[in-house]
């Protein structure tokens, strides 16, 4: 059931510049980890990524836009993408 | 330990969190930390003590030893540790961070580890004796 998932995470790790991947559900719970990411990481990102997603109006929840987040550390990035399910967080 | 034990709680209560209790297996309260919202039915002893309950069985299992159980409800989403002899309860909204609990739960367990290694050291205390006898 979780091949895909999984071979995705590979998919996006392998690519050039890529460090670590992290997928998150909407309780804040990891469902894969790839690199330097890592697991602990999963409630922040989920936060990170529903604190973004509501700064919106809300008026028709069909509307809603999902951002791309960019936290910048002196010498790695976290882009971090919200979906209706879960978020995806990579590390460059 | 109570005033470092509600500062580290404090900033969770925003995101969702209702109450963190220490208390023992019977639901006697050592520590507390609740939002200014909290219903007071929260503390209801029977939380803890169906987890006491649930925590010897799933000892059982064959899996060593059971650490924690997360509880998802309409209402809310408990997360309970094993802090033999103690236990340490979490509640919080249903929808809010689960991740993020069970990040607060290992943060208050280091915190309240040297209580429960001195209560587990006065039991032995008093089992050597009872063995002594």
């Amino acid at each position: 059931m979780d091949t895909e998932l999984s071979n995705t995470l590979d998919t996006i790790a392998n690519e050039e510049g890529v460090q670590g991947v992290l997928v998150v559900d909407k309780a804040g719970l990891c469902l894969g980890v790839r690199g330097n990411a890592s697991k602990f990481f999963a409630p922040f990102v989920a936060s990170i990524a529903s604190s973004a997603v509501n700064i919106q109006q809300m008026d028709d929840e069909s509307k809603i836009e999902y951002p791309t987040i960019t936290v910048e550390f002196n010498d790695k990035k976290i882009v971090v993408r919200p979906q209706e399910t879960c978020t995806v967080a990579v590390f460059v | 330990m109570q005033p470092s034990f509600y500062s580290t709680c404090q900033p969770y209560f925003l995101q969702g969190l209702k109450a963190a209790l220490l208390t023992d297996r019977d639901g006697v309260v050592v520590l507390k930390a609740q939002s200014q919202d909290c219903h007071e039915k929260l503390f209801d002893p029977l939380l803890v003590t169906n987890f006491s309950i649930s925590n010897d069985q799933a000892n059982k299992l064959g899996l060593l030893r059971n650490q924690a159980i997360v509880s998802m409800f309409d209402m809310y989403q408990l997360i309970q540790l094993d802090q033999s002899p103690l236990v340490l309860t979490l509640i919080a909204e249903a929808d809010s961070n689960t991740g993020l609990w069970i990040h607060l739960s290992r943060q208050l367990k280091g915190q309240t580890d040297p209580l429960v290694k001195a209560m587990q050291g006065g039991q032995d205390t008093v089992e050597d004796q009872i063995i002594g006898c």
